[in-house]
């Protein structure tokens, strides 16, 4: 039985400290559960002033701007299929409740601790193994009221099923990592619960793997994740018993009966895959040395043939997200990406590998704009500076 | 004004500077029937190089360009300014490259639906978008009025996005994965009607060709029904294919900050002015008689 935290509104407290903060000049370190701070760069001073060089190490700051206290269920229609919720509202209260109706977040956000938050899930903007089939956390997204960096109470979007009219700001929000604003309530699609859930696993080598992930995605079969963990394709096919049925006769693969968990622990990084690599170097491997070598989120063509660097890959989304664990230099790393034309973020850094940007450097000609749309919902750079890109996102125009 | 227009024909061929007004009659207005107005000109590129010229000399003159796809839409998105130019993007149509093993298509923006479809004949593939008008609704004309795509919002759809914005830089959203890093700017693009930068070229993601499409008449007592009806067919392998737009009510503040977000992206407000902002509910964020924005008085 999980213990729900009673609701709370803390929006005008919250309101009122963005708004003094904004007066005074103070850097807010936004927080919620706390379960994925790992992801993305710190808050740091080198985020408000263009003249520090991004290599010099960025001196945390900030006050924590807790949203724990904004918490609670507002709006839950499943006819509707629309959950509202405040942005401290964990994360599993949600699907708990959603679990009794039959019902899911399509997305599969990944948790990384029992605390995580409904906010924190959509400023980081993660999706689980059913993002290519069921969509993102972008995609699940109907609206959100904000705080901007000037303390002011903003809803964009709605709470309906169904695209919205008119410039979709709240989806801007999904992944922002915070920059653009506090989350104080969001809107989300729900999905009904596939009545039947069955996992088949196929013993591949790795060019077989992206062959046959590729052929299933492009067939009508009720898929919803598709993954290669070094030894199988593991294919998930959810829907109606009668559909998942007729689509397992046609699928080659043995059925495993711990299916649910296995996703679960690819979703939260419990895979074996994510708890084995360490450091190759002999004198290291006493337990307390032991450190993890850098975790990397690859984003690819599902079908991208191996890239060929050294370290152990994990391939979900039918190929198109890859984690992959190397030692290998960042530079090699991200040019080995940028080649295929996708992007590679460092996601867990255990070693704290130190002058090495999180998060894939902008195509040129895109900072400009990113540049304006901070300036413009937190014009004193208060809002998690330095979160998203560490030295860039707050510099003026003309001091470019 | 007539400078102008000898630039563009220069640069575009005279043949893609349509002024007659026999010709000009056709593009009067969109599926928004009561706003028709006369553009000064309708200009037909070819290329993605020919809509760079076509903003660096609109751009230079200060002349209003409003970009039409295939003018199917009923938010007046198409309709032209009469003091300034429409950019008509029927000429980019062509498919690009269909890529079955990663299940894209890259298209020209002025390709149709249709024209989509039957050149996805045979792949086992579709586009995920059904539509009334696809005979004739263009690809970038529908990701610009967010509308028509299922299962997943329309942005879920798109793999990479090249567009152009004011300033005529040729940019590009997405990239040959899932996500991209940054703010995500897709969404904004799709239902700004064209307003913060024009659509040339768009990766789609394909989806598995259905076995079957069958139409289904169902009687719907409310809306609370219709949406349910919908998600419970989700999982049971019948997608319906649309769902209307619906329209937020904005207050003024959150108004002030639509039009900043359209200034970002177009300081002079040259890009389908007066279009981006079809909104009810608040006064302040409706088009002015002219078809100019009304832009409130206070900057956020």
């Amino acid at each position: 039985m999980i213990d729900f935290v009673m609701p709370q509104d803390a929006g005008v407290e919250l309101q009122e400290r963005v708004a003094t903060a904004y007066r005074l000049g103070q850097p807010l370190r936004i927080q919620c559960g706390n379960s994925k701070a790992f992801y993305g760069e710190s808050v740091s001073s080198s985020g408000c002033s263009g003249s520090e060089s991004a290599k010099r190490k960025p001196l945390v700051v900030g006050e924590v701007l807790d949203l724990r206290q904004h918490r609670g269920i507002i709006d839950y229609d499943p006819q509707d299929g629309v959950i509202t919720v405040r942005a401290g509202t964990p994360l599993r209260q949600v699907n708990a409740l959603l679990a009794e109706h039959g019902q899911i977040l399509g997305f599969e956000p990944p948790h990384f601790s029992e605390q995580a938050s409904v906010g924190g899930c959509v400023a980081c903007g993660l999706s689980g193994s059913a993002r290519p089939f069921l969509g993102s956390v972008r995609d699940h997204m109907l609206g959100c009221s904000i705080l901007n960096g000037k303390g002011e109470r903003l809803r964009f979007g709605g709470k309906r099923v169904g695209p919205a009219a008119g410039l979709d700001v709240a989806r801007l929000m999904v992944g922002a990592m915070g920059s653009l604003g506090v989350l104080l309530e969001i809107s989300l699609k729900t999905l009904p619960a596939p009545e039947v859930e069955l996992t088949l696993a196929l013993p591949t080598g790795t060019q077989e793997a992206l062959d046959v992930m590729s052929a299933r995605a492009g067939k009508p079969l009720p898929l919803t994740a598709l993954a290669y963990d070094g030894e199988a394709v593991l294919q998930r096919l959810a829907g109606s018993a009668a559909a998942v049925k007729q689509a397992r006769r046609k699928l080659a693969g043995d059925e495993i009966s711990s299916g649910r968990t296995w996703w679960e622990d690819v979703r939260e990084q419990r895979h074996y895959f994510f708890q084995a690599p360490f450091l190759q170097t002999p004198f290291l491997q006493t337990p307390f040395l032991q450190t993890k070598e850098p975790l990397w989120r690859l984003s690819l063509a599902p079908a991208t043939l191996p890239l060929g660097l050294p370290g152990s890959w994990f391939y979900d989304w039918g190929g198109a997200l890859r984690w992959f664990y190397s030692a290998a230099p960042y530079r090699h790393i991200r040019a080995a990406v940028e080649a295929e034309g996708g992007h590679a973020c460092l996601f867990r850094n255990e070693r704290g590998i130190d002058g090495v940007p999180i998060f894939h450097p902008l195509p040129s000609g895109l900072g400009l704009y990113q540049r304006r749309l901070k300036q413009l919902f937190d014009p004193a750079c208060i809002l998690n500076p330095g979160r998203l890109y560490r030295d860039s996102e707050c510099r003026s125009e003309n001091g470019l | 004004m007539r400078e102008a227009i000898q630039q563009l024909q220069q640069c575009l061929g005279i043949d893609a500077v349509l002024q007659d007004p026999e010709q000009l009659r056709a593009y009067a207005g969109g599926g928004l029937t009561n706003r028709c107005q006369w553009p000064v000109a309708v200009l037909l590129p070819d290329s993605v190089a020919q809509i760079q010229s076509i903003l660096r000399i609109c751009k230079s003159r200060r002349l209003p360009v409003v970009t039409r796809g295939a003018g199917t839409g009923d938010c007046g998105g198409a309709a032209p300014r009469p003091n300034g130019v429409l950019l008509s993007l029927d000429r980019l149509n062509r498919i690009l490259e269909v890529d079955p093993r990663n299940r894209t298509a890259t298209v020209q923006a002025g390709v149709t639906h249709q024209c989509l479809l039957d050149g996805l004949a045979g792949s086992g593939l579709y586009s995920g978008a059904a539509y009334v008008t696809q005979d004739t609704t263009t690809v970038a004309g529908s990701m610009a009025k967010n509308t028509g795509a299922q299962p997943a919002a329309v942005s879920g759809h798109i793999i990479n996005l090249k567009w152009m914005d004011a300033d005529a830089n040729l940019l590009s959203l997405g990239g040959s994965g899932y996500d991209a890093p940054g703010y995500d700017l897709l969404p904004l693009l799709m239902g700004s009607e064209g307003g913060l930068g024009i659509i040339v070229e768009v990766t789609l993601r394909l989806w598995p060709r259905p076995v079957q499409h069958t139409p289904l008449l169902t009687a719907i007592w409310n809306r609370a029904q219709a949406v349910r009806i919908v998600l419970m067919r989700l999982f049971k392998a019948i997608i319906p294919s649309q769902l209307p737009n619906l329209c937020p009510q904005y207050n003024d503040t959150e108004c002030q900050y639509l039009h900043a977000i359209k200034t970002c992206f177009d300081p002079d407000l040259l890009l389908n002015p007066g279009t981006v902002l079809p909104l009810a509910g608040n006064p302040s964020c409706q088009m002015d008689d002219q078809g100019g924005v009304a832009i409130p008085p206070k900057d956020p």
